[in-house]
């Protein structure tokens, strides 16, 4: 056994630096946390002082029964896809354009983070008003060039609720991508575009050659987090549709919310909880292994 | 990365005119949300029109003070800048701790932490309220912090970890053939290579702390420790909202957040990386 | 910095005590020389000022303090609720959803005093029997619980179908002969449809209530409420054919063009009635008064209830219920100080000074005054007889949410109203048959 005072002082004086963080967390996170894991195998009504042993019931009901939460999981897989693709799409490109030598840059910088700092309450007015299907100005400007076929009850219609709050989505969380790309180009030194410029590299392969490999870790993190908050959103589904029109905008979150305080069902809504968080959790492990692959 | 130089003026223009589309569709809420604040209640659903058609500039006196929004940006103020301090602090540490350190269980430690950003927890409220009511910290500021800052730990730690891993490890091979300690290095090196991504948690942990109100309200029992949230909440009624009122305390609430972020976004320009390479 | 932290923590912790401890403290010290402070929680910030008002009259009355504190908006005020009930820690008297059976999980925990005991024959006068079947568990109700009053009401109010004059009179119809039969109803739909009006709204998004009301409002009439109450114990399908002529109701509709375009997304905030956009709209009489705040100009409106069909058998009966409602801590430590507030409050004294807010009609019979109420709410009065809440037990929640998607199917002509019957009946069989398993255990 290797073993020396040395090295236990040297575990011990490391363990320092994560002890506040882990005091926090064990009690104010870890404490809810396995609580809500024993709740798994029983059904309470948040209420009662009872509770009553199901077993895996919860979970057997959750994986075979239960296909709303699926089809949940389906909507809200679109509008992860949607965010990955659009939302970070667009934040990257905007953080490279206005990482220094733009003119306003700093001011864009500010309006584009304006939209989370907006309320939900703020975000589901506007975008009632902008949707509505027949003041709203989308459709009002459709119809007057002409497009008035198009014009329809974005929030209103099986087809196109999903997509209309996807957009909501990518509208108000761009701001954070953003935010953490600008962050991360920062690592990047001048010095190997300069060099790469003399070499003749043009803009395309000084973007696709330097700035995207190097961002590979930033993009792993804004990935992560970007999955995180499609899949855990809850605030502008529930303010701007509830699940309507007849479903087709349910994700997990609300399901997980009404499963809890509407049906009163705290057993089978934390199962769902724990379902849908140990998915995101594989996933996420999946793509930080694939992230350190690609940046080797 | 200002060598880009797009000469080509044609790219120049659809540069600019991307830039200006997104411009407007983030600021023209904004706008809107303010224009609205200076309607008549009967003009908020009437007067669509961008620039109001009279200006009740006295909605906003009216909204501080059924608001009681002093008191109460007091606490937020107050609140926020202990949460973000307090993150900033304890989640650097850690990540710094789970970058570079090594003890025994750190991975599990680290996947557990991030576990738990996962797994949401369906009224979470309930066992922190409990826990903080055996610990006699119901109703105080500090039995609100706590979890508060602890909320924002996960994600601050995980974004820290992944920042400080890219750092190049020279420098802190340098460090420490110099004679830096655990700290020295921390202190010295990581933090400062770090301004961007501490200004970027910062914004973040800001934003959701000046945010936040469930917690608040389910700790709180005394109106004077209440956030700015629950001033809003003075403009909603059971069957109908004051709208104008409401958004003229939204927009007094939104411009400390809005001035912190345009004060911090201009640290996660400023690069030292160059300097220190350099070095 | 570190040391105002400090500084401002520990003071705190020091000075605010949590408020049940303070309580019990005095309780311990001297029960009679202490001044009594009753704790009432509640989320009607707009009812605030007349709360404090009632509670200074009181205080001078009887020297019992009552401290309303508001801790909005609803869904958070629920939130602390559960959690103070997980703790021990509820408040003397605070308020209810709408609908007891809402909360009959706190009604079995034993949070809800049981008012009967109390409730004399004085204070039961001032009600009618309907406006407390609400807050009642009958004899034999699903959930076991001690047949009684568990909560009271302060206002209540029940839903019709608004409809305005003005676009009726554009349309050619007369304002003053609203359609009473079903077969009128979709008549007027047509006609209104036909000269560019949308005919028709009610909030039919998402898991709202105003969808299943409506669909409760029909399936009574042509169930009638036994065999209703059998409907929602399982003993009868949704698919008989008597149920599936509810749903039929959304198809006709639908057929005749009433619905505002969007409808099972439409919650829009520009408003549409009191700015004639819409002819008829099936919403609460808690409108009238948020009409006169937001449109004062809107008068030209009336009501009228939701028509009969002529294949129904019985008549259509419509919700209603509280606007607020209040319950007593049944583990609290003054139960007979927070009963006599409760009497109190209730009384025809503050009950008018209630109802001059103007948000509903009182709960309090002998406060209904025309010359309080307004012209408009008075329309409402006499229809308070005829709501359905209180007389049956409520579906399971699941098969609510179920009952919305499926209607919002029918509505949108995606499903057929037998195909939306079969989609209800199913998820009902399902819910039933945990809820079998569950009580076996």
């Amino acid at each position: 056994m290797d073993f020396s005072w040395r090295r236990l002082y040297n575990y011990g004086s490391s363990l320092f630096y994560v002890m506040p963080a882990m005091a926090l967390f064990i009690l104010f996170s870890l404490y809810p946390f396995l609580k809500n894991i024993e709740l798994t195998f029983f059904e309470w009504d948040g209420v009662s002082p009872h509770r009553y042993f199901v077993g895996l019931g919860n979970y057997v009901s959750v994986l075979f029964a239960k296909a709303d939460f699926w089809r949940a999981a389906r909507n809200v897989a679109f509008l992860t896809v949607v965010g990955l693709i659009l939302q970070n799409g667009l934040s990257l490109v905007l953080a490279v354009l206005v990482d220094r030598k733009t003119r306003g840059a700093s001011l864009y910088r500010v309006v584009y983070f304006i939209p989370p700092m907006l309320p939900a309450i703020v975000v589901a007015f506007i975008w009632r008003w902008i949707l509505d299907a027949d003041f709203g100005i989308l459709n009002q400007t459709l119809k007057n060039i002409g497009f008035g076929k198009l014009a329809m009850p974005w929030l209103g219609s099986k087809s196109t609720a999903l997509a209309a709050v996807s957009v909501v989505n990518v509208w108000s969380s761009f701001g954070y991508a953003f935010v953490l790309f600008l962050a991360g180009l920062q690592g990047i030194p001048k010095t190997l575009y300069e060099a790469a410029k003399i070499d003749g590299a043009n803009e395309w392969q000084l973007f696709s050659q330097i700035t995207i490999p190097l961002l590979i870790p930033v993009m792993t993190i804004v990935s992560i987090l970007t999955i995180l908050g499609a899949v855990q959103s809850f605030d502008m589904i529930y303010i701007l549709t509830r699940g309507s029109p007849a479903g087709t905008t349910e994700v997990p979150a609300l399901l997980i919310f009404l499963e809890a305080f509407e049906y009163h069902h705290f057993g089978l809504a934390a199962t769902m909880a724990v379902i849908l968080g140990i998915i995101l959790f594989v996933l996420s492990l999946i793509q930080i292994k694939l992230s350190k692959r690609l940046s080797i | 990365m200002s060598v880009y130089h797009l000469k080509n003026s044609t790219l120049k223009i659809f540069k600019h005119t991307f830039l200006i589309l997104v411009a407007a569709l983030c600021l023209f809420p904004l706008l809107w949300l303010i224009s609205s604040s200076l309607k008549s209640r009967t003009g908020v659903m009437t007067d669509l029109s961008l620039v109001p058609s009279e200006f009740h500039w006295e909605n906003y006196i009216q909204a501080w003070n059924r608001g009681e929004l002093g008191i109460y940006l007091f606490n937020s103020f107050f609140y926020t800048a202990i949460a973000v301090f307090g993150v900033l602090f304890i989640a650097s540490l850690a990540a710094y701790g789970f970058a570079r350190l090594q003890f025994p269980g750190k991975e599990i430690i680290y996947y557990t932490l991030l576990l738990s950003m996962f797994v949401p927890i369906p009224a979470s409220f309930i066992p922190i309220f409990v826990l903080l009511m055996k610990m006699h910290l119901l109703n105080t500021r500090l039995g609100y912090l706590l979890p508060l800052i602890n909320g924002g730990l996960p994600v601050a730690i995980f974004i820290f970890r992944g920042f400080f891993e890219s750092i190049p490890t020279d420098l802190e091979d340098a460090a420490r053939i110099d004679g830096s300690g655990k700290w020295g290095i921390y202190w010295r090196i990581v933090l400062p290579l770090s301004k961007p991504v501490i200004a970027a948690v910062a914004i973040f942990n800001c934003l959701g702390a000046w945010k936040e109100f469930l917690l608040a309200l389910v700790v709180f029992s005394d109106k004077h420790l209440m956030p700015v949230q629950r001033g809003l909440v003075e403009f909603q009624g059971q069957y109908s909202i004051t709208y104008n009122l409401m958004f003229a305390g939204i927009v007094i609430t939104i411009v400390p957040v809005l001035l912190f972020y345009a004060l911090m976004q201009k640290n996660i320009v400023k690069g030292l990386t160059e300097g220190a390479i350099k070095a | 910095m570190m040391f105002v932290v400090c500084w401002f923590c520990c003071t705190d912790h020091v000075k605010h005590q949590n408020d049940q401890i303070v309580h019990r403290e005095s309780l311990e010290q001297n029960q009679s020389s202490v001044p009594v402070v009753l704790l009432f929680w509640h989320y009607f910030t707009d009812r605030q000022p007349v709360f404090e008002k009632i509670a200074q009259r009181y205080y001078r009355l009887t020297g019992v303090q009552v401290d309303f504190r508001v801790y909005g908006p609803a869904g958070a005020y629920f939130s602390k609720l559960q959690a103070a009930a997980q703790a021990g820690t509820l408040p003397d008297l605070f308020c209810l959803a709408a609908d007891i059976q809402q909360q009959h999980h706190y009604v079995e925990a034993g949070h809800f005093l049981r008012l009967d005991p109390y409730f004399d024959e004085q204070w039961a006068n001032w009600f009618e029997s309907r406006t407390l079947d609400p807050f009642r568990f009958r004899e034999g109700n699903k959930y076991g619980i001690e047949p009684g009053l568990y909560g009271l009401p302060l206002d209540v109010n029940n839903v019709q179908i608004f409809y305005n004059k003005t676009l009726f009179r554009q349309a050619g119809l007369d304002p003053d002969h609203p359609p009473k039969t079903w077969k009128e109803f979709l008549e007027v739909g047509r006609k209104l449809r036909a000269a560019g009006i949308h005919p028709f709204f009610s909030d039919f998004y998402g898991n709202d209530w105003h969808t299943t009301a409506f669909w409760t409002s029909y399936a009574l009439a042509y169930l009638g409420i036994e065999k209703f109450r059998a409907l929602v114990a399982g003993k009868i399908k949704f698919t008989e054919p008597a149920a599936v002529k509810a749903f039929q109701k959304f198809e006709e509709m639908r057929v005749a063009r009433m619905f505002i375009p969007g409808i099972v997304g439409y919650n829009s905030n520009r408003p549409l009635f009191e700015y004639n956009k819409v002819a008829m709209c099936f919403d609460g009489s808690w409108m009238i008064a948020v009409w006169q705040m937001n449109a004062p100009q809107f008068t030209d409106y009336s009501i009228f209830l939701p028509p009969q069909p002529e294949d129904a058998k019985y008549k259509v009966l419509i919700p209603g219920g509280a606007g607020a409602a209040f319950a007593i801590n049944a583990k609290g430590n003054y139960i007979a100080e927070a009963v006599k507030f409760a009497k109190y409050l209730t009384n025809k004294e503050s009950q008018v000074l209630y109802a001059k807010l103007g948000l509903n009609l009182p709960a309090n019979r002998t406060a209904v005054l025309p010359e309080l109420i307004g012209e408009k709410l008075a329309l409402f009065a006499d229809d308070q007889q005829i709501t359905y809440n209180g007389l049956f037990d409520n579906f399971e929640p699941e098969v609510g949410y179920a009952l919305n998607k499926a209607i919002q199917e029918v509505i949108l002509g995606d499903k057929t109203p037998k195909e939306a019957a079969e989609e209800v009946q199913h998820v009902q069989e399902i819910v039933l048959d945990k809820a079998l398993k569950r009580h076996k255990n």
